[in-house]
Order: structure tokens, then sequence, then C-alpha cells
């Protein structure tokens, strides 16, 4: 049987294209069934006017029932977030993506998600342990047991 | 998963969150009535044992086939052929595409395709009827890219194994010379081939009846149990005959009823209807005794009453009588007493004078 991913992949992409995405989220790159990007931009008035921050989704062939692997893009002098729950190599403490996680979510809910994470963030600080975390990261974050216990920030 | 083009944009209540498609087997959660397709939630509850929309805990003992009317809607969806893109232009209900694709859909595999035609429509024709006839033979073949030219003789499906330039083999395909036969024979086989089919249905539902029947005999012959006999004894005779009742005890103080009740006796006859007439005869008797019996209670006590009155009339009169004879006594006595003492007083009253 094919790819359950393959198949649940086309229908968001064809859903995007034909209702577009909601505002302040845009497409970027979707060419393949592995790996999408997107970026976003925080509405209103927040700490992060103005700032554009680019998405990287990684799927694997149990998509939807696995998660994807979320990440901000660091390459090309681009910069993660200042925000309590985002590591300075791009990785997020969100727990939509690791143990909340549920195969009713799609992309754009996870987009959505992290620019309202971003919009209610009340101070720009990175984490406590962010250099600590960064230097023994391993390269795809859902290998990363984040402790989710913040709901404030 | 379903892999269906759907023509009608389907109802978004009908789409499983998980897979965004219709719903391919709908089930449905017992603790929080949210509905999936069976293979996107069983997979994801082998990843986390909670609903997928609510995170309500869950198992797959939880789940249960969706409502009737939900199956009904997504089955009933209008989807295209899956060989849409090879040129079937079917379009039908979704329950209905497995048996287009494996009945009717010239698209599916192992069927012929529709060859370009060489001869004529009749050779095309007659290699496809003959496919669907299961004849005998070399299926049609999945047609490997011959040209008009050249492909397999028209009736490879009766056997004629020759490939090559057509137009010069037919003149000399001896089937070809038995073309008419052939079709006539391939229609006659068909024909008997749908009556086989018809038969087969009617051999079944009559299997089916018999099975029935003889379960419903078989409990009727355990209801009745020792009553169950061919009906050889016509009803009645099994009624035996009467036995003088027994005895009246109290037959002595009634006068002698010339009136004797014949009940039969119960007999548990050897036929069911013998021994319901013969139940039933009993019951009559007894009906009849009861009554008779009733009544001549009644006469008896009639009697008994008219002897007591008139015992007590009699009685009445001697007392009468005696009372006369009493009276008399008293008098004389009174009147013997007057007599003496009149005597006496006269006697006494000539002395004192």
């Amino acid at each position: 049987m094919a790819s359950i991913s393959s198949r649940r992949l086309a229908k968001e992409l064809r859903e995007i294209q034909a209702e577009g995405c909601p505002v302040g989220i845009s497409l970027v790159e979707a060419n393949d069934f592995s790996k999408w990007v997107f970026t976003i931009q925080v509405m209103g008035d927040s700490l992060y006017q103005d700032e554009v921050h680019t998405l990287q989704f990684r799927f694997d062939p149990q998509y939807p029932i696995s998660s994807p692997a979320v990440q901000f893009v660091v390459t090309d002098g681009k910069q993660a977030p200042i925000h309590p729950h985002v590591y300075s190599n791009g990785h997020i403490c969100a727990s939509i993506l690791g143990n909340e996680w549920s195969p009713v979510l799609s992309v754009i809910a996870v987009c959505v998600t992290l620019q309202s994470m971003l919009a209610s963030c009340k101070k720009k600080e990175r984490p406590a342990d962010n250099d600590r975390y960064v230097k023994h990261a391993p390269e795809n974050p859902k290998k990363t047991l984040f402790h989710y216990d913040d709901d404030t920030v | 998963m379903s892999l269906f083009n759907y023509v009608d944009p389907p109802n978004a209540n009908l789409i499983c969150c998980i897979c965004r498609a219709p719903f391919t087997d709908p089930t449905t959660t017992r603790t929080c009535a949210h509905t999936f397709c069976a293979e996107c939630i069983l997979r994801a509850l082998s990843h986390a044992s909670a609903c997928p929309i609510d995170r309500t805990p869950l198992t797959p003992a939880d789940l249960a086939p969706a409502d009737p009317i939900v199956r009904s809607l997504v089955d009933e969806m209008r989807v295209e052929c899956v060989h849409s893109a090879a040129g079937c232009a079917h379009v039908g209900q979704r329950q209905d595409m497995a048996l287009h694709l494996r009945e009717e859909c010239v698209y599916a595999e192992g069927r012929s395709r529709p060859e370009p035609v060489t001869e004529g429509d009749a050779e095309v024709d007659e290699a496809e009827t003959a496919d669907t006839d299961d004849e005998v033979g070399p299926a049609a073949p999945h047609a490997p890219l011959l040209t008009a030219a050249q492909t397999a003789c028209p009736h490879a499906a009766f056997g004629c194994a020759y490939t090559g330039p057509v137009a010069a083999h037919l003149p000399a395909c001896p089937y070809e010379a038995l073309k008419g036969f052939l079709a006539l024979h391939a229609a006659k086989t068909g024909l008997l081939a749908e009556q086989n089919v018809v038969l087969r249905h009617r051999v079944d539902t009559l299997e089916h009846t018999v099975a029935t029947l003889r379960r419903e005999m078989g409990a009727t012959k355990t209801a009745l149990g020792p009553w169950f006999r061919a009906a050889s004894l016509p009803p009645g005779v099994a009624a035996a005959p009467s036995r003088p009742p027994p005895v009246d005890a109290l037959a002595a103080y009634f006068p002698a009823e010339e009136r004797r009740l014949d009940v039969a006796a119960l007999e548990v006859g050897p036929s069911l209807e013998g021994t319901l007439a013969g139940l039933r005869e009993s019951v009559v008797g007894l009906a009849a005794g009861v009554e008779s019996v009733g009544r001549r209670g009644e006469i008896a006590l009639t009697n008994e009453t008219l002897r007591l009155g008139e015992e007590m009339m009699s009685v009445r009169a001697q007392m009468q009588g005696l009372r006369m004879q009493v009276h008399g006594l008293m008098m004389e006595r009174n009147a013997a007493h007057e007599a003496a003492r009149m005597g006496q007083m006269q006697m006494g009253s000539a002395t004192k004078l």
C-alpha cells in the first residue's frame, strides 16, 4: 500500500493550493513529501512585529500518525526567534509536536499554533538551558525528550 | 483509506480527520462518539491510546462499527472508476465499484482491451464475447503492442494459436470457416450458462427451504413425542369402549336412576387426534354427569322437604289431640273436686245447723 503520508500530504497540499494559507503564513517549498518549508509572521501588536521566520517540516512515512519534525531554519543568515521555548538552533519545545500530537492536526494547524505561541510571548529571551542544549542537541528535534511544563509562555 | 476520485464534493462531516478522505469502513468510538476509518484509528491507536480528536483514553476495544446510516452515506458516494486514466468513463456508487471492476470494466487487468478494428466489428465482438463466456483456451491477450495488421487470430479464444498477419491467415484459418457454427455454439453456451446460474440459485433456495422444513419437522416431532405417528387411524377409533362407572356408594339413598352415564375412560391413545376426541368426550360426559348430579340433589331435597312437612302436620295434629285429652281429663278432675267439695260443705252445713 502506498504510504499513507503521501496521500495525506497530497490532500493537505491540495487544500493549501485551493484555499490558501491563513494570514501571516505562506508556503515556500513543497516539492516532495519529505520536507516542506513555510514562513510565518506574527500579526498585530507583538514583540515579533515585522519579523519573518522560516519553518521547516520533515515528514516520515507514518505521518499523520507520527508527528512531523518541525524547526526554525537557522541557516543562510536566518535566525530563530528569541522565545523561551525556541532554542537558538531552531528546535522548538512545543507539546503539540511531542506527546500532544494528534493525527487530526495538520501542517497549517502547527503553523497557526506556533504563530500564536510567538504572539503570546511576554518577554523575548532564550530558554534557560539554551547553551547546554544546543551543544548536545540531536539533528532531529523529535529525538529530544522535551519537558513540557510552562504553559503560560 | 480511499483511493477514489469523488464526483461530487463530499459532505465535510463524512471525512475522516486522519486521512482527510471519506470514511472507509467507518468506525465510531464508544467513549466519545468520534468516527474514523477503521484502518486509520487502529493505526493511530498503535501509537497513542487516545482519541485523536479530544485525547479521551481509547483502546481498540472501545471501537464499534459506525451507524449504518453513516456507512450507507459513504458507500453510496459516486466515484469514478479507478481506471479512468486508462479511459474507463464509468461513474457509479462506491459500493458498486468492486463489482464493476470484477465484471464490467474492460480496462481491468486480464480482460481483452478494445483492439484496434482489423477485419470489421464482427471479429472484435466475437473475441470479446468469447472472453466473457469463459471458453477454454487462452484468454484474449493483455494486448501487447501489436499493430493493426498483426494481431493474434480473432478466433484465438476458440483455440487458434496463430499469430501474425491476420489478413493473410483468415482465409486459411479453419476456425474462420466454422465461424457461423462457433458463433451459434457460443450463443447457446452463453444461454446455458445463464440458465445454469438461475437454476443454481433456485436449487440454493430450495435447499435452504428443505433445511428449514427439516428443522421444523424435527421440532414438531420432538414436541409431539409419542403421539407422532403417521395419521393412519381414523379419528375416534382410539376412544376405548366405556367401562361401567364405579358403583356409587350413595346410590342406595337415591331412587335408582336409569340414566347411566357412559364416561369414556381417559385413554392416551395411539393417535393424537383420537386422544383429543376421547378427551373431549370425557369432558362432555363429565359435564353431563355434573348436571345430572345437581338435578338429583335438587329432587332429593324437594322430596325430603315435602315429607318432613307432612310429618310436621301429623305431629301437630297429634299434639292437638293430646291437648284435647288433657283438657278433658282436667275438666273431669275439676268437676270431681267440685262435687266432693260441694258434698262436704253440704254435710258440714247440715250438722252445723
